[in-house]
């Protein structure tokens, strides 16, 4: 089984979900076997404006183990990466990064914030 | 999580079988950048998913405009065209980072739409055409429907060029690509599926810098 922990900036508990992404999709969005994907389909919320489509950067993480472990990204999640908030060399858009190692351990950090870029008290 | 607001349907506006504009009124004021869209949360089976809509209103208009085709199966597009003034939508946002920022300089900026991508580009050419300083503006227009093409066409300092929709890429290739020796232009595209990456590769590969072509894919 992989094993996916969660950490959250905001200083909500460690959550520690294993899976196995063969039996992928766990629900409707994200790609198959992603962070959203594992997320949501066990009952975590990530942030994910677009649906899961690899069309904002609501759905940011930061991979603190494991980003070997992903697949690589492709360019279009690096264009709309470069405009996230806290932008790290391990940030990953969770709706793009799929764990294909059923025994991998990955470890992410849920940011406090996602952008918004009106700076408003929505998205927040 | 993010914070849910409302919106009243108050008009739908039937631009063809298709295609359709609603009106919104939300709850309260809603500040956006031009490009920017709206995530409509959509009842489908047991769970709600989220949706996201391009804002084809301006930031100083009193109502929000989404303009959305009917797509076969989606559950967003399906949900929304069964709207009917008087309904609430559930709404986040805005979001996304499809926006023009500055626009610093004299070089050329190129918009390509195609179809109801036209969307966010309408409140970028409303907004980037009245401010005091701005680059050339030049709209391509891959559309059968020219939705507001009058509007745009009384804009200073935009040039327009309406194609039809089948050869809007192969048109901005040849325009920007094959025939092209300036690489001094900026590009916002927004297009549905692969085209649009397509484009935005072979832009980047013939020379214009990665920032310069920014682009949203439906």
């Amino acid at each position: 089984m992989a094993k996916l922990v969660v950490r959250y900036e905001n200083g909500d508990p460690e959550r520690v979900i294993e899976f196995d992404p063969r039996k992928a999709p766990f629900q409707h969005d994200g790609q198959p076997a992603s962070i959203l994907d594992v997320l949501l389909g066990h009952g975590l919320f990530l942030e994910h404006a677009c649906g899961g489509v690899c069309a904002c950067t609501t759905c940011h993480v930061v991979v603190k183990k494991g980003f070997d472990k992903l697949r690589p990204s492709e360019e279009t999640e690096e264009d709309l990466l470069d405009k996230a908030v806290g932008l790290t060399p391990t940030s990953r858009l969770g709706c793009q990064a799929v764990v294909t190692d059923p025994d991998a351990v990955i470890e992410v950090v849920i940011p406090r914030y996602t952008v918004n870029i009106d700076s408003g008290t929505h998205g927040r | 999580m993010a914070v849910e607001w409302t919106a009243r349907v108050r008009d739908v506006l039937i631009h063809a079988k298709d295609t359709r504009s609603l009106i919104l009124e939300p709850s309260h004021r809603i500040d956006f950048a031009p490009g920017q869209f709206v995530s409509c949360q959509v009842p489908h089976e047991a769970t709600v998913l989220n949706r996201p809509y391009s804002i084809a209103s301006t930031p100083t208009d009193p109502h929000l405009e989404l303009l959305l085709n009917l797509v076969p199966g989606g559950p967003g597009s399906t949900h929304l065209f069964a709207r009917r003034p008087g309904d609430i939508l559930r709404l986040t946002g805005p979001w996304g980072t499809f926006i023009t920022g500055d626009l610093p300089g004299d070089a050329e900026t190129i918009f390509i739409a195609e179809e109801t991508a036209i969307a966010p580009i309408r409140p970028m050419l409303l907004e980037v055409a009245r401010r005091p300083s701005r680059p050339p503006l030049r709209l391509l227009y891959g559309t059968s429907l020219a939705l507001y093409r009058d509007e745009l066409a009384a804009l200073p300092g935009l040039t327009i060029d309406v194609v039809p929709p089948a050869t809007l890429y192969t048109e901005a290739a040849r325009r920007w690509i094959d025939d092209d020796l300036d690489k001094s232009r900026r590009f916002f595209i927004c297009g549905v599926g692969t085209p649009v990456l397509t484009l935005r590769d072979r832009l980047r590969a013939a020379g214009h810098v990665r920032r310069a072509v920014q682009y949203e894919r439906w």
